[in-house]
């Protein structure tokens, strides 16, 4: 019997640090274990006896790509409790916000994080010696989303604007305006990035999955919808913990979400994609189905194209807000002062991002649960590796470790969200007992 | 005219280095960036600019509170790498921008040696003097700059 084992003990190219263990035993895949350092639930717990409209700014802070992703959470969340509507406009303008968010998070991604594996680059600093257009087209769509966000948000990181009830301060329609030219060329370079990923090398490998994604019904989802999957799931936003539950296990200190009695599920592009595709806009559609792509896509190595396809959208959907733009009446409604409990699930880059929040009649927080979209897809992304593994047995050790990076890659995990400085490490040895 | 930059984050430990340099500065109304550390960002704070400052919390081995001082166009920078939440910092992003031609014509990188990168800690006293000492020393560069 021949025993080896795979252990990467820093994986790059991942927001955080994590470490993956992979053991195989002759033709046989033994143990995966995605090794997840668990967050002392730090902002939970910061959360409790805090005034609620601190925790936008709070929650915000969790991570540093996507903090309108936990504000839009918040919020929602928050004005679920107190029962606050914010006016139309304010709708609208958050839309436009978490496309900014989408398109610096996916442009990232796509180009700096995810490319090199298919191209055959350690990562973006030794690929851009070769494709220096490919980084460059990154950091000028990273940077329409970051003016976007610097506009709405009121300055470049950690953005302070969104507040519950709407925004503390909203723009002009002049200064909307001024976006739209550089929009259009996200757009079209969007769609040349569609192009381009379609015709990367996708290795051979397909899952049954339980795809989770928001629903709403003339839109593609961003921050509401009820909570669908491609296995009859229908729920909303307030009953996500009777059907979800995270468990305990001990190789990761991290929580593992499930779906209760069904397991592992998957959230972010690929889901949304195959859940929403007819609620994509003409241009997002013609560009995916240019790209050959069929519904519903269960090659997660296809996810870069769906991210594309998703930049398409991101680009087209704010031309589109700023388009509709008129300013709000009222910038930001007055939330009453009382006790109540809200629930919100917004499309965060990566996927659904759970919020609960129980709030007191002076206003001040409770209770606050989140659970970010990595924590859910960490289960899936270990039921992938156990798959694709297997395919890799006769790999070379290098090659073999590589792939299962890539493998990691195709999920976007922030794990610095759902835990602190995870260090991912893929290890790998062959030990060779007898034969 | 010297474009500060500080990195870090707050609410992880000792990553809020850069930030209460940034804060000190502000409050003697000298205006600064601030950049989450991340590559791409980081090449976006300092575009346009000739003469560049970074300040980030930095694990090298030495001492916490040491600061560092390196030459963005000569050093290799050490241990930023894990001191930014998104494995892929300061160092990174003076490589890309060598390869991308981005790298400012004057750039100047101050590591604070960091203990400890502990969500939801402060930051730790001898990082927090460091961090107050550097500020200081930074303000008498910018003004020395502006009065030449």
């Amino acid at each position: 019997m021949k025993t080896r084992t795979i252990r990467v003990d820093t994986l790059a190219r991942v927001e955080g640090e994590g470490s993956l263990y992979i053991k195989m035993t002759g033709e046989r895949v033994a143990d995966v274990k995605l090794k997840i350092y668990e967050p002392p639930r730090f902002f939970e717990a910061f959360l409790r006896g805090r005034h609620y409209s601190e925790a936008p700014d709070i929650t915000a802070r969790i991570c540093g790509i996507c903090p309108i992703a936990y504000q839009m959470s918040a919020v929602h969340a928050l004005e679920r409790a107190l029962e606050v509507r914010p006016d139309p406009s304010a709708r609208l303008l958050r839309r436009l916000f978490y496309c900014a968010e989408w398109i610096e998070s996916h442009a990232l991604h796509v180009y700096m994080l995810h490319a090199p594996d298919f191209l055959g680059y350690e990562d973006a600093i030794t690929m851009a010696a070769d494709h220096r257009e490919l980084v460059e087209k990154a950091l000028r769509l990273k940077k329409i989303g970051n003016r976007i966000m610097t506009l709405l948000g009121g300055r470049e990181i950690h953005p302070i604007s969104m507040a519950v009830g709407g925004f503390h301060r909203t723009p002009t329609k002049t200064q909307l305006k001024e976006l739209v030219a550089d929009l259009e060329w996200g757009l079209q370079a969007s769609l040349e990035t569609v192009d381009w990923t379609a015709g990367l090398e996708f290795p051979n490998f397909e899952q049954d999955y339980e795809f989770v994604a928001l629903s709403y019904p003339d839109e593609y989802p961003l921050n509401e919808g009820r909570l669908v999957s491609n296995r009859g799931l229908n729920i909303d936003a307030s009953e996500y913990e009777d059907h979800f539950s995270e468990v305990h296990v001990k190789h990761s200190n991290a929580l593992q979400s499930v779906l209760r009695g069904r397991g592992s599920y998957l959230v972010g592009p690929l889901a949304r994609f195959n859940l929403n595709f007819e609620k994509l806009p003409a241009v997002a559609r013609e560009s995916a189905m240019r790209a050959g792509l069929k519904l519903p896509v269960k090659n997660p190595f296809r996810s870069i194209v769906v991210r594309s396809v998703e930049l398409v959208f991101a680009c087209a959907e704010a031309l589109r807000m700023i388009r509709e733009y008129e300013p709000p009446a009222l910038a930001k409604v007055e939330a009453p002062t009382r006790a109540g409990i809200g629930h919100a699930i917004t499309e965060a880059p990566r996927g659904i991002l759970y919020h609960r929040y129980a709030v007191d009649d002076h206003g001040l927080i409770l209770s606050a649960k989140i659970v970010p979209p990595t924590s859910q897809n960490q289960k899936r992304i270990e039921d992938d590796l156990r798959e694709y593994a297997a395919q890799l047995v006769a790999w070379p050790q290098q090659e073999a470790t590589w792939k299962c990076e890539q493998a990691i890659r195709n999920y976007d995990p922030c794990i610095s969200c759902a835990t602190h400085f995870l260090t991912v490490t893929i290890d790998r040895e062959e030990a060779a007992n007898s034969e | 005219m010297i474009r500060i930059i500080c990195c870090g984050n707050r609410h992880r430990g000792d990553d809020g280095a850069g930030v209460l340099v940034a804060e000190w500065l502000r409050d003697a109304g000298i205006a600064v960036e601030m950049c989450t550390g991340e590559t791409t960002a980081l090449l976006e704070s300092w575009s346009g600019a000739a003469d560049v400052i970074v300040v980030d919390a930095v694990r090298t081995g030495a001492a916490p509170g040491t600061v560092h001082a390196w030459n963005g166009w000569e050093a290799q920078i050490p241990g930023t790498r894990s001191a930014s939440t998104h494995g892929f910092g300061v160092g990174e992003a003076i490589a890309l921008a060598r390869k991308l031609g981005r790298l400012p014509a004057k750039l100047r990188i101050f590591g604070i040696e960091a203990s400890s990168f502990e969500v939801g800690t402060g930051v730790s006293p001898k990082v927090k003097e460091a961090a107050e000492n550097l500020a200081q020393e930074l303000a008498a560069v910018y003004r020395g700059s502006q009065n030449r």
